[in-house]
Parts: C-alpha cells; structure tokens; sequence
C-alpha cells in the first residue's frame, strides 16, 4: 500500500516521524514532489483565492498524490504543544481538499490534539489507531512508533547542531567560538518564519541560500533549541499567552534574537493573508522598537520574480554590514 | 463602592443598547459608549492598525479609541478560546491603543469558555457590591433582552419586503427598540413581549407576493453590524427580498458557552437554526468536526452549515460575508462553492474591509438579486 505524504505546513516538521511510522508498519512511503512554478499555478486556479500561499500549497501538494498513492496521509492538526493550537486553515485543509476533488483516494485524518498536554499517551493512542487502520498489530504500532520517534530525535538534534555550530558549547568557550565564528563570516541573522515557510525552498524564496551566498549565517526557527526560545519568550510580558503555536514561537524566537549579542539583523518573511502573523507582527514591531537592531519585514504572494526581493535585502544586508 | 472610572464596549449592532448598558446601568457603573459607526471610526481605526488586520478589528480599534478621546479609561471586550483572531483581539489593542494614548488602559475581558466566573470576576474589579443572586437576575433580565431584540429583528426583517407603507416596518422595529430597552424585570419582560407584537401586528401588508428570501451567513461582526454591510439588509428589503440572519446575538451568547456536552445539548434543543446547521456541515466536515464547540475556528461551522439550513428553509440564496482574510471564514468558503453547486443553491460571497463607497457592493447584490428572480420565474 502507498501512503502519500503531502508537502506542506507541518510536514516539515514532523516529516521523519511520519515517514519512518509509516515505513516500519509495512508500507511504501510516497512523499509528493518539491514545490514548483507549476503547482502554484495550479494551486492558484483552482483553489479559493483568498487563502495564503502556503495552504493553497498544501492543497496543491495533496492533489498531486491524486494518482499516486493509495491513501492520503492528512492529519486534522489542531494542536501541536500545550496551550496552542494551529490555525483554521491547517484545521481545516483536509475538509478542503475533500470537497474540492471528490476523485482523491481516501483520506486517513486523525485528529491531532496535544492541548492539554499528555503528548505520549495520545501519540501511542494515533499509532494504535493507525495501525488498526492499516490493519497491522499493536505491537508493530508500538515498534514503529519508537523508530520513528528515534527519527526524529535525530533529525531536530541535527537542525539544533547549526545553532550550536554558531553559539558554541557554554561560558567562555561560548565567547570565544562566536567571536571566531563571526570572524570567519559576516554575520549571522535570524529569519522569523513558520516552519512550513522556511522549510520549503520555494516559499522560503531562496532568501536562506541567498543569504549563505552572501557570506551570512541564517538561523531558523528550526534551528535554535526549544529551551532556549521558550526561556527568551518571558521576557516580553503579554497580558495573555498567544494560543496559535507559531505565532507563540516566532515572538519567542524575535525576543531572542533581539537579545542575542552574536545576531547582526533579523529578517521577518511572512505571507500576505496570513492571519496570525498579522497579530505577531504588530507586536513584534511595537516590541522592537526599543532595540537597534536592524530589522527587515517582507510580505509576499504567489508572484514569482525575484529581483525585488533581493533588492530589499540587498539593502538590508547594507545595513547590517555597514 | 464602585470604583471611580468609565467603562465602554465596543458597537455591535445593537447589542451595546440591548445587552452592555443594561448591565452597566443594574450595576452602578458610569459608561461613555462609543458613538455609532461611522466612515469616521473607521478612519480612526485605520490610523491604528496594520493592513493586514481584519475589519471588524479595525472597526473596533476605531471605536475604543473614539471612546477613550471621550474620557473613557476602561474598556470591556470579550474574548473567546478559540483558534481565530478574535480570541486575541483585546491583546493586540490593549498594545496599541496603550502605545497611542501613552497611559495604561484597563482591560476588562468577559471570557466566552467561563462567562459566569470571568462576570463575576469583573463585577469585583469593578467594586460593584451586589450579591449572586442579583448578578444572576441582570444576566436573566439580559437574556431575556435579547432573545426579545432578535424576535422583533426577525418580524422586522419578514415584514420590511411587504409593507404597504415604506417605513412602517422599520418605525415597529424602533418603537420595539425602545420597548425593550425599558425592560428592568421579569414583569416587565412579559408585558414588553406583547407589546412588541402589537405593535409588529399593526403593520399592513401586500398578501399578493412571496418575496424572494436569501439567507446572510458568514463572519458574525459583518452579519450583526449594519454598518458593516452597508446596511444590506435595508437596501436589499427595498428590492422586496426579505433577508434571514444566519448568525444573531442569541447565538453570540450561546454559542460560545457551549463548552461541555451538557449545554451543547440544551443549546440544540432551543436552537433548531443550530441544528440545521450542524446536520448539513457533517457531510462536509465529518462527525468530529460538525459534533458543536468551534470545528476549525471563529463560526467557521454555521457558514458551511448555513447552506443545508438555506434550502431547508426555502430560501431562495445565500449571502456570504466575510472580512477581507478572515482566518475561519476563508476556510468555510473554499467549502462553501462547492455545497451551492451540489445543494444547487444559489451563492454569493462578498469580502468587506475598510473601503468607504458601498456602490460596488451594492450593485453585486443587485446582480446576484436579478439572478435569483429571474431563476424564480423559470421553475414557475
């Protein structure tokens, strides 16, 4: 049996998770093709317009398995870490791609609830299910279950490697390696996007490579360790919590490059329509103000051309380095 | 002692002179309310806030700080636990509204997953000395309110289309406003009940037509507020279409508190609107998604749902109306196209931000209006 896995929202993230669960149970692994001109064409026809790009992509990226595969993986993410929840259009793209191409394969669209905590109960729970579904044993649910956990373990240790690459280890080790990291580079910067923007080449607009072309470092939400952005995120007190999980960990992953001595200048990508960073931005421009720290905020669509967006860092690297 | 500050709330239809005034007023509490919306409190709001926001934030940022100017030094917003925007709403004004004014402002935030415990809390910062018990009655009193509000809008609304008069209508719905604003107690409750109908009774009527009936769905602020449609509903009753809301300030309420099985229950057995509404999203949404509380957000689930409980009902369209970006309603209208193709329902959907001219609304309305008598006059 093939189980499509689509390319998009928090498939980068979880991606080693759910491919190596779906590998150890028995099944062939089939994850739809990178983003590319076509498939934003496409998702721009034939999806409702006002969406942001990323789940217009989504959608694109699940019809692409159309033929492929014989069941479509496509969970109901509602909440990813205690306290926080995704956002309506991640909720509901599974709803949407239903309605939209009644020809798809099925759909296997579990509920994802981690609100009030209990991550391991709930995720043994899903792979039983799963399992159930796929009709294979508890037993090889729970085997999977861990070599997939394993897989992902090993997957974020490697992304955090880039920020402890950067940082160093602890204390004056840590002065010294920055102050010789940054010697050998021109700067390191910190770009503010979800996940699933900064996971994807094509969303991402090729600013990372582009920056890495330019002798930068860049930092990713990715790539700065849990601990460390939940214990920055404290210091901007805000009358209530923000409940969306990434608008929760780009303001903490902002406080703490605002702080951070060793980042040169923070680049915000966000893309038009999105709801929740419309909220996030706000404050962190409001927050921002007090810190001179060079701060660059682009806004971008579906529009393909490239050059004006090198222009604006072009610009903003100027700056930084100036 | 009450302590020494005014109070506002933002403008929503007509909730604040229903609902918030009421309470203000059984509580001893001083007030300033915001003056109605205007292409003036827009313009304030958009001073205040980024592009990206959505309208009824925009509005709402208008108002309060309209409000403040006017000696306003708390203010009252709701919040809900939800995965839109509104439940971040206050948040994000209490940022700027502080940033602006350059002094603190005190938020008070009725919270829709604990209504009882968050007005009870607000009853003490305030320093209103009243007992549990009279807290509960203003509640009961304000209930009692708006379910009357919300009858008198849908008499208001079934009449405007077929009154011999122009007018008439819109007189009884003023006069009824009035009555219901002088509700203080039970008693008066019930005697006000009859007097509203008398006065809806009176009213004289075409018997010869059947207007055209369309059903307005979508984001709640756009529905509630007519200044936020344009006053549609008004202009649309002028072409003789009678217009049903989707969403009303019962449900506003209601709604939101429907946080535990038990509630959920005794919700969908006053409400037969809701249960519509939940049965014909289940095909779209699945069981979990359609079974109550928020599905994937904001009233995401009465606009998918708005379209079985249209044909149900007989109407002869549905309106959709969302602000420009809406998180939840977005997502409900990708799925919305297709249930009006396969219901065979006709669909217009309008998105609303902050333009001035209501010209090009409104002629798309007229349009869409044309389509469904001339689609009347094909099945006679």
């Amino acid at each position: 049996m093939k189980i499509g896995l689509a390319r998009g929202f928090y498939f980068y993230r979880y991606f080693p998770l759910w491919s190596t669960f779906f590998d150890c149970l028995g099944s062939e692994v089939l994850i739809s093709e990178p983003t590319d001109e076509a498939l934003i064409r496409f998702a721009s026809m034939n999806v409702e317009e006002e969406l942001c790009l990323p789940a217009k992509v989504y959608l694109g990226h699940i019809h692409r398995l159309k033929e492929k595969a014989d069941l479509i993986f496509a969970p109901d993410l509602y909440s990813l870490a205690p306290g926080t929840y995704t956002c309506p259009k991640i909720i509901s793209s599974s709803r949407i791609a239903r309605a939209l191409w009644r020809d798809l394969p099925p759909l296997y669209s579990p509920a994802i609830w981690f609100y009030q905590g209990d991550h391991e109960a709930i995720l043994e729970r899903c792979a039983l299910d799963a399992a159930a579904y796929l009709g294979k044993s508890p037993d090889a649910a729970r085997g999977a279950l861990k070599a997939a956990r394993e897989s992902q373990r090993t997957w974020r240790s490697g992304q955090v490697r880039k920020w402890a690459a950067v940082t160093g280890e602890k204390g004056r080790a840590r002065e010294k390696r920055a102050g010789r990291a940054k010697a050998a580079q021109r700067g390191i910067l910190a770009l503010l996007a979800h996940p699933y923007v900064t996971g994807d080449p094509f969303l991402s607009r090729k600013i990372p490579e582009y920056l890495q072309k330019k002798g930068f470092t860049v930092l990713c939400m990715e790539n700065v360790p849990e601990e460390v952005l939940q214990e920055s995120g404290t210091r901007w007190s805000l009358p209530a919590p923000v409940h969306w999980i990434s608008g929760k960990e780009l303001l903490e992953m902002a406080c703490w490059s605002l702080h951070e001595r060793m980042i040169d200048g923070v680049i915000g990508l966000s893309y038009f329509n999105c709801g929740l960073d419309s909220f996030t931005e706000e404050i962190l421009i409001r927050r921002q103000k007090g810190h001179l720290k060079p701060f660059l905020s682009l806004t971008v669509d579906e529009h393909t051309a490239q050059s004006h967006i090198w222009n604006r860092v072009d610009a903003f690297l100027d700056i930084v380095s100036g | 002692m009450v302590r020494r500050m005014n109070l506002t709330f933002p403008n929503l239809g007509d909730t604040g002179r229903v609902l918030v005034q009421y309470i203000m007023e059984s509580l001893g509490v001083p007030y300033i309310p915001p003056p109605p919306v205007s292409a003036r409190t827009l313009e304030r709001g958009l001073g205040l806030s980024r592009d990206h926001f959505c309208h009824p934030l925009k509005v709402l940022l208008g108002d309060m700080a309209l409000a403040v100017e006017r000696g306003a030094t708390g203010l009252i917003m709701t919040e809900s636990d939800d995965y839109c925007r509104y439940g971040f709403y206050w948040v994000v004004m209490k940022e700027i509204l502080e940033d602006h004014f350059r002094r603190p402002l005190e938020f008070f935030i009725l919270s829709h997953s604990r209504p009882l415990e968050s007005f009870a809390a607000i009853v003490t910062q305030i320093g209103a000395a009243i007992t549990e018990e009279a807290a509960a009655k203003i509640l009961n009193i304000a209930t009692a309110r708006n379910y009357l509000y919300n009858e008198s809008l849908r008499l208001r609304n079934g009449l405007w289309p077929v009154e011999k008069v122009k007018g008439s209508a819109f007189g009884a719905f003023r006069g009824a406003l009035d009555i219901i604003c002088s509700i203080r107690s039970f008693e008066d409750a019930v005697m006000a009940r009859k007097r509203v109908r008398r006065l809806f009774a009176g009213i004289d009527v075409r018997r010869d037509t059947r207007p055209l009936k369309v059903l307005l769905s979508g984001e709640i602020y756009e529905v509630l507020e007519p200044s936020a449609n344009f006053y549609l509903e008004s202009s649309l009753s002028g072409l003789g279409v009678e217009v049903m809301r989707n969403l009303t300030s019962n449900d506003l309420v209601l709604f939101n508190y429907c946080y535990d099985d038990e509630t959920k229950a005794e919700y969908e057995r006053l409400s037969n609107h809701y249960r519509l509404v939940c049965e014909g999203a289940r095909p779209w949404l699945g069981e979990e998604m359609s079974r109550g509380d928020i599905a994937f957000g904001g009233y995401g689930l009465y606009s998918v749902g708005s379209l079985w409980a249209a044909k149900k009902y007989e109407c002869d369209g549905v309106i959709h109306l969302q602000p420009m970006g809406c998180m939840a309603d977005t997502a409900a209208r990708a799925i919305m196209r297709v249930i009006s193709k396969d219901l065979e329902i006709p669909f217009i959907s309008l998105s609303v931000d902050d333009h001035h001219a209501d010209t090009g609304f409104l002629m798309r309305l007229e349009a869409f209006v044309d389509l469904l008598k001339s689609r009347r006059e094909r099945k006679i």
